[in-house]
């Protein structure tokens, strides 16, 4: 194992703009839409997409430098907490890594912001109180995740990184929670932002333990040192802070056990499920792993963790997605099993595939996030029972969704084969065959999704419509209610029975406006289907720049580590032939009758089936320790306050008080007692002090007592 | 540097408005309000023309020193200056000072005896920071809070929600009790300063000069009690368990302006005056007493957010989260035991944190208050899709609860980040008990937003309004603060390291 930089070279005066520009154009385009073009929807759209164009065209221009010099890695530094003695720094990192990653995010942000322009001018259209400025919100929001997510990019090192990774995070909290007058979308926002930034905890506990360690927080420095150091007394140590660095990863990257938020963040605009909950974010832990291999490949026991934790992320995820009825959630827990797949590879050393599977996902989920919108568009239902038979209704959306399904089920030759042959090959053990058996279920659903929604006759709301009924399961009640009984007054059910007469914006979700009457979907417009087909293309050809054989990729990435497995033949059939028989196991179930066979499949899975739909109870379990702890310890915390430590301060002022009552009691206006008490006075001043002789009687003129110059 | 008397200016600004405003006739409110935002605002003016001359050119040492003999007898000097420390509590208070003005003209009630007094407050909360003579702090610090008792139980409101009822009046009088005791036995330890220091170098004359009183080096046992004293007095100011419940009492009951002051200034008072007295006089009790303290830290850490997510009246809510929030002061402040580089860390986020959170939290009380002023209605259950309504709070509100909760981009992420940075190495434990409390502000922050603004509007609130100017103006200028210095911290730590790093050679 090698250093994981060739050689370190810092960043030019003549350098740093052009790649300083990438991440900041976004930022000046949200600050352009926030402070002067808000009511002006369209001019702040334009701003956005040229903003993102530039940026495009920066990072494929420092793309296209980086061919020529493969293993140099460029660095700029600057201070940010600048302390004399000490400092946080900021700073730019252009390695090969990052700069594909710039251009990926670059294009895929632009491709779907292009696309989100009619996407959500059909969306307001449904929510009558949404005003002018909402396009403007959008695309501000989206604005500044393309700053946050590129700056994440760009960082130097481990702090710089936790930073935007917090701001991505608070993106996504804005973005999942755009319609805010929804409380199914605002109770996703709070759970997706609080589930990672639970993470974010241990995460920064894993920072801080390494750093301050090692005594650096950048990147090249720690993998060097790291690579170069096999100290048994360090290897527990770093073994522990890996692992809490990754618990950040599994986080935002929605590995097991945190996985609870992803599929609720669903509530979100399609397009923003394409960039942040498929494409780029979600990544951000497989990024973060990626930076930091060195340590995950020295430190064994956490490089083996992040292997186990993809693995059963993948499998786990991919039997959820095999029971979903909207086809968002079916994506989203896909996203999770492939993230599950890159993190396996990266733990089990394969650093090229996961990495490559990064880029090649990214592409074709994008694609079929979009091609879900498209047809949550066209159809104004999520529910994949309402579907059916789109192929010739919407055929350019079909055409690039089935590219997509394709790539995703790991078929010849499209992208996710190459990159997903490549994932089984480098792993091995008890991993490889969590992750076989998550293929075949990838197939399986891929195939269920696309021949519910796609073949068939369409159902419409009509009789046709599908067996099941969505999550007939109640799904686990927010802790705060039951341990607080704190809820609102103002409830989405309150006001569908409080009846008519209220204005729209009281009514939450159910202000939503669907055409009436009997409704034929249609090809959407040419600004959505247009990036879907250019993503298509993608999702067919970019496996080819990572062929086993001959294999660009690895040699652009520049992988030091290892000497990578060489052309695999038979794990290629045989990965082929699994994805295969997914498929043609999905069609017997769903060709003909999809219908009958979903009730088929019910009945084989038996009591799976609740718990596959149940989502394993992880939500129950959260919530329940949830409950169980914080909002115990609040219950507790409060009690305490208001009686313990509230209660003795009270009971001293009513102390005070009734001392008050008692001693007035003597102010009787008897003579005599005054008299009494006179005299007792006297004479305890006279034996008392007579005993205790102060010096001050004696001497009364004080010594030395201050005096002005 | 100028000739004339700035910080006194800065100091005495606020009291000149209010002797004008006496004299006004009760009627003439337009004329009132006018009179109590200029001159409320003119401490903010000066401070701001300071700061910037002093960021251009840092260093240790007090500046614009005026010094006047006062009271002879005592040797008690009218001695006004300010150095690294001060300054960023000088623009604190001059912005929390000038933003509750601002927001005092909601009230609509006995104007001309409001804003007399909340001036006279004002005065006293700016020369708090600018005297460096300890007679004069504690006469500020009276100056500060004997008003606050009027203003509190005069034009305070009760709290609302599930709990214990709290009434302003009896609020009011836990409030002025709390800091009396904090102030008397802060009072008791300036006193014993004042032998003790003659007593020990008999060729100083009795003094409460602070330049004087640090170059006296004073026997280890009465640093420790001394510390000891000066820790507990401004420890109950700045909200340390047990010391607390004046907070959620005080602070929710009183109006918004003041709730202003109290948290974003007065609270910072405690922290500043265990800096300044305790570490500055006091260095070698550091090492006997701050590790238990760092305990003391992480309770208040972990203690106020538990509180704060059982509220649900939002005022009391932001109360106890500045008893959190204070907890990270401590813990940074406690970092002065160990290693130079991990000190200045810690020292550094801590007075930042002094400075974020003054900032912040004034930032929420005023959202609160003025939807309060609103909704009528401080009860979180009974908001709810405020934002459709109030696009503009929304946003701030957003804004404040993620600089609260310390998102990257704004103070509170680069003070609590100094403050793990000085405190990990040190005590790893604890500071790991302190970053989970960070989930705690998380969880109760990012449920006031969904509460309050997000979800369906309730229709109690159909008439709800948006801001008007003179809301927008005070608010966008806390928020532009807490923007500017979180995305520059350059623009507080220039000013303050050179100070703090003499503090933690002199420990």
């Amino acid at each position: 194992m090698g250093e994981h930089a060739g050689i370190i070279v810092e960043l030019t005066n003549t350098e740093i703009p052009g790649v300083g520009l990438i991440p900041l154009l976004p930022l000046l385009a949200f600050l352009i839409i926030t402070l002067i073009t808000l009511r002006w929807g369209r001019l702040s759209a334009a701003v956005s997409i040229l903003a993102m164009l530039a940026s495009l065209g920066l990072s494929a221009q420092l793309f296209l430098t980086r061919n020529s010099q493969a293993d140099v890695v460029k660095q700029a530094d600057f201070p940010w907490i600048d302390l004399g003695w000490t400092s946080v720094k900021m700073g730019l990192l252009v390695d090969n890594l990052s700069s594909l990653m710039l251009l990926m995010v670059c294009f895929i942000a632009l491709l779907i912001q292009i696309y989100s322009f009619s996407y959500m001018e059909t969306e307001i259209h449904h929510f009558p109180t949404q005003g002018s400025a909402t396009l403007s919100r959008f695309y501000a929001y989206m604005s500044l995740f393309a700053f946050s997510m590129l700056g994440l990019v760009l960082s130097t090192n481990l702090l710089q990184i936790y930073v935007f990774w917090e701001l991505v995070g608070a993106c996504s909290f804005l973005l999942v929670g755009f319609w805010f007058f929804k409380t199914s979308a605002t109770a996703a926002a709070k759970k997706a932002f609080v589930v990672t930034r639970f993470a974010d905890l241990f995460f920064l506990m894993g920072i801080l333990m390494m750093g301050t360690k090692l005594g650096t927080f950048g990147f090249v420095e720690l993998n060097s040192m790291v690579a170069g150091n096999s100290e048994v007394w360090q290897y527990g140590y770093l073994a522990i802070a890996a692992t809490l660095i990754f618990c950040g990863a599994i986080g935002k990257s929605a590995q097991f056990p945190l996985q609870v938020w992803l599929p609720d963040a669903m509530e979100g605009p399609t397009p923003v499920s394409a960039l942040i909950h498929a494409a780029t974010m979600v990544a951000a832990g497989v990024y973060l792993v990626a930076r930091l291999f060195p340590v995950f490949d020295t430190a064994i026991l956490a490089g083996h963790t992040v292997a186990y934790i993809g693995a059963v992320t993948a499998l786990m995820a991919a039997t959820m997605a095999c029971v979903q009825n909207d086809i968002k959630k079916v994506l989203a827990y896909s996203t999770i099993s492939q993230l599950g797949y890159m993190m396996a590879a990266l733990g089990s050393g394969a650093y090229t595939a996961g990495t490559f599977h990064l880029i090649t996902h990214a592409f074709f989920k994008a694609l079929l996030f979009l091609g879900s919108g498209a047809v949550i568009v066209a159809c104004h239902s999520q529910d994949m029972w309402t579907m059916g038979g789109l192929r010739k209704k919407l055929p350019m959306t079909s055409l690039a969704f089935a590219c997509g399904c394709l790539a995703l089920a790991g078929i010849f030759p499209f992208a996710g084969f190459w990159s997903k042959d490549e994932i089984l090959a480098g792993t091995h053990g008890p991993v490889l065959v969590m992750l076989v058996l998550a293929a075949f279920l990838t197939a399986f659903y891929v195939g269920r999704m696309f021949f519910i929604t796609f073949l068939g006759e369409y159902r419409g709301e009509s009789e046709l419509a599908g067996p099941i009924p969505p999550a007939n399961l109640t799904p686990p009640v927010d802790p705060s209610w039951e341990v607080f009984t704190f809820k609102p007054d103002w409830t989405e059910e309150r006001a569908v029975t409080a009846g008519t007469g209220l204005p729209p914006a009281c009514l939450g979700a159910h202000m939503e406006q669907h055409p009436h009457g009997h409704h034929e979907p249609k090809e959407v417009s040419p600004i959505m289907y247009g990036p879907l087909l250019i993503l298509a293309l993608f999702a067919t050809f970019l496996g080819f720049v990572g062929m086993p054989w001959d294999n660009n990729f690895e040699h652009f990435i520049h992988s030091p580590f290892q000497s990578e497995h060489p052309f695999h033949a038979a794990m290629m059939a045989f990965s082929l032939l699994v994805a295969l028989s997914g498929l043609f196991v999905a069609w017997t179930f769903y060709g003909k009758d999809p219908a009958a066979g979903e009730r088929r499949l019910q009945k084989r899975l038996g009591f799976a089936w609740t718990v596959f739909q149940q989502k394993y109870y992880m939500d129950h379990l959260w919530a329940w320790l949830l409950s169980g702890s914080l909002y115990l310890g609040a219950r507790i915390a409060s009690w305490v306050d208001d009686n313990i430590v509230d209660g003795v301060v009270n009971f001293c002022g009513q102390v005070t008080v009734w001392a008050g009552n008692e001693l007035r009691k003597e102010q009787s206006g008897r003579v005599q007692q005054y008299l009494l008490l006179i005299i007792l006075a006297v004479l305890v001043l006279i034996f008392g002090l007579g005993l205790a002789e102060p010096t001050f009687l004696v001497n009364p003129v004080m010594q030395g007592g201050p005096h002005a110059p | 540097m100028s000739e004339m008397p700035m910080l006194s200016f800065a100091v005495w600004a606020p009291l000149l408005g209010a002797i004008i405003i006496m004299a006004c006739p009760p009627c003439w409110v337009k004329g009132i309000q006018r009179v109590g935002v200029f001159f409320a605002s003119l401490p903010l003016v000066l401070a701001i023309a300071l700061y910037s001359q002093f960021w251009q050119q840092p260093g240790p040492g007090y500046r614009w020193v005026e010094d006047l003999v006062w009271f002879a007898p005592l040797n008690i000097h009218y001695k006004l200056g300010v150095d690294g420390l001060s300054m960023p509590m000088l623009l604190l208070s001059g912005i929390v000072c000038c933003t509750a003005a601002f927001i005092s003209l909601q009230i609509d009630f006995r104007h001309r005896e409001y804003f007399a007094l909340a001036l006279t407050a004002m005065t006293g909360v700016i020369g708090l920071f600018a005297t460096t003579d300890l007679f004069f702090l504690i006469l500020f610090y009276e100056m500060a809070s004997i008003p606050m008792f009027f203003l509190v139980g005069i034009w305070g409101s009760d709290k609302s929600g599930d709990g214990k009822p709290i009434h302003r009046q009896q609020a009011a009088m836990k409030l002025l009790i709390y800091l009396q005791l904090g102030g008397g036995l802060v009072l008791i330890g300036i006193l014993g300063l004042y032998f003790v220091a003659h007593q020990v170098s008999p060729s100083h004359l009795y003094t409460f000069d602070l330049e004087i009183l640090r170059q006296i080096p004073l026997p280890i046992q009465a640093q420790q009690v001394l510390f000891l004293i000066f820790f507990l007095g401004f420890g109950i100011e700045a909200g340390l368990v047990p010391f607390h419940t004046w907070l959620p009492e005080g602070h929710s009951s009183a109006p918004t302006a003041l709730s202003m002051m109290l948290a974003g200034v007065l609270l910072k008072m405690g922290g500043y005056g265990i800096i300044r007295l305790g570490f500055d006089l006091c260095p070698q009790a550091v090492d006997s007493w701050m590790p238990f303290f760092a305990g003391v830290a992480v309770v208040n850490v972990l203690y106020g957010g538990l509180c704060a997510l059982r509220q649900s009246d939002i005022k009391v809510m932001i109360a106890y989260s500045s008893v959190s929030h204070m907890g990270m002061v401590f813990l940074g402040l406690a970092t002065l035991t160990g290693d130079e580089r991990n000190a200045i860390f810690g020292l550094s986020g801590a007075v930042f944190q002094m400075f974020s959170h003054g900032v912040i939290t004034a930032l929420l009380f005023a959202l609160a208050g003025t939807v309060y002023h609103i909704t009528h209605s401080r009860n979180l259950k009974q908001w709810g899709g405020l934002a459709s309504r109030m696009p503009f709070f929304a946003t701030l509100f957003g804004l404040a609860a993620m600089g609260s909760l310390g998102l990257p981009g704004m103070t509170g992420f680069v003070s609590e980040l100094m403050v793990f940075l000085g405190s990990w190495p040190e005590r790893p434990g604890l500071t790991a008990l302190a970053i989970c409390g960070l989930v705690i502000t998380t969880l109760y922050m990012i449920r006031a937003l969904g509460y309050g603004f997000c979800g369906p509007l309730n229709p109690r609130l159909i008439n709800a309004r948006d801001a008007y100017w003179y809301e927008r103006l005070p608010l966008m200028l806390l928020a532009m603060t807490t923007l500017a210095f979180g995305f520059f911290p350059v623009l507080l730590t220039q000013v303050i390291t050179p100070t703090l790093q003499e503090i933690v050679r002199r420990v």
